[in-house]
């Protein structure tokens, strides 16, 4: 299993602060996660910050960044309040 | 080791974008470290939304300019010498912040911090940022050239939900913490490092971007 965790907005959103799931990449997992849950859509997770194993996938494969059995991945939204 | 910082601290002087939720806190906590100087940008004024979370928004101030009242603030504890300019930071004010020590990014939209970012470019002066949103924030020590902003708000953002006291409060306590550790080089947040806030599972961690 791969375990996610949100952070900000996602935590109050989802009302859950992990989830676990199977997927082989990134884009599975959004697709996975915007089916299991249905507030925040496909699209709008392709906005949030990610990280997979403590490394954001924009310095990865992006959204096809390969996903394995336990790994760790966050996801979250910046606040932009002051 | 407490007198030497307090002695490093009187010689900074810091610039405070902002005096809203995160800018009165800030203001209120740097005015009673013996900063030497602070300068406070905000064009805004008070009303009645902003009393229930921004520390000098009261009955006596609504109407008023709140980089003014800041500076007003400031000057009653006696120990800072504040400066306000009633207007929010543009490119015509870049002069003013020529030595200045650091940069406190307490606005509130997206397109006032990526234009800190470059803010640094530009003056070589590290931004400490910190940013809010219902019981969430994030901090982060942002030096010239880093792209913590661009990177951080890359995507589309989800708008600002209403907040309560306390979590610009802590927000920007942390970011004084770390405003103290970055003058005073006691190992602050690290380039493109984000200190994340959440109040709501009282936890903290640090991502790296």
């Amino acid at each position: 299993m791969i375990k996610i965790e949100f952070f900000g907005l996602y935590r109050l959103n989802y009302k859950m602060s992990s989830w676990e799931t199977e997927a082989a990449d990134v884009n599975n997992l959004l697709k996975k996660l915007s089916e299991y849950n249905s507030f925040y859509s496909y699209k709008q997770l392709k906005d949030s910050i990610i990280l997979v194993n403590g490394k954001n996938i924009m310095d990865l494969n992006r959204f096809r960044t390969r996903l394995k059995e336990g790994d760790n991945v966050l996801i979250m939204s910046p606040a932009s309040g002051g | 080791m407490y007198s030497e910082l307090l002695d490093k601290l009187h010689s900074k002087k810091i610039v405070v974008v902002g005096a809203g939720g995160l800018g009165g806190n800030i203001v209120n906590l740097i005015s009673r470290l013996g900063i030497g100087k602070i300068l406070i940008f905000d064009g805004d004024i008070f009303d009645s939304s902003n009393i229930n979370r921004q520390l000098y928004c009261n009955q006596f101030t609504l109407g008023k300019n709140k980089a003014e009242v800041a500076a007003e603030e400031t000057r009653k504890i006696g120990i800072s010498d504040a400066e306000s300019i009633p207007d929010f930071f543009q490119e015509k004010y870049f002069p003013l912040i020529k030595g200045y020590d650091c940069i406190i990014d307490a606005t509130d939209s997206v397109s006032a911090r990526i234009y800190l970012e470059q803010v640094a470019i530009r003056s070589g002066i590290t931004v400490i940022h910190g940013a809010i949103n219902a019981y969430f924030g994030q901090i982060a020590v942002v030096r010239p050239g880093d792209k913590t902003l661009s990177k951080l708000y890359s995507g589309k953002i989800e708008p600002t939900r209403e907040t309560i006291s306390y979590i610009p409060a802590t927000v920007a306590a942390v970011q004084v913490c770390q405003m103290v550790k970055f003058l005073s080089n006691a190992a602050p947040l690290d380039r493109e490092e984000v200190l994340l806030v959440d109040m709501f599972s009282c936890q903290m961690r640090t991502i790296k971007l």
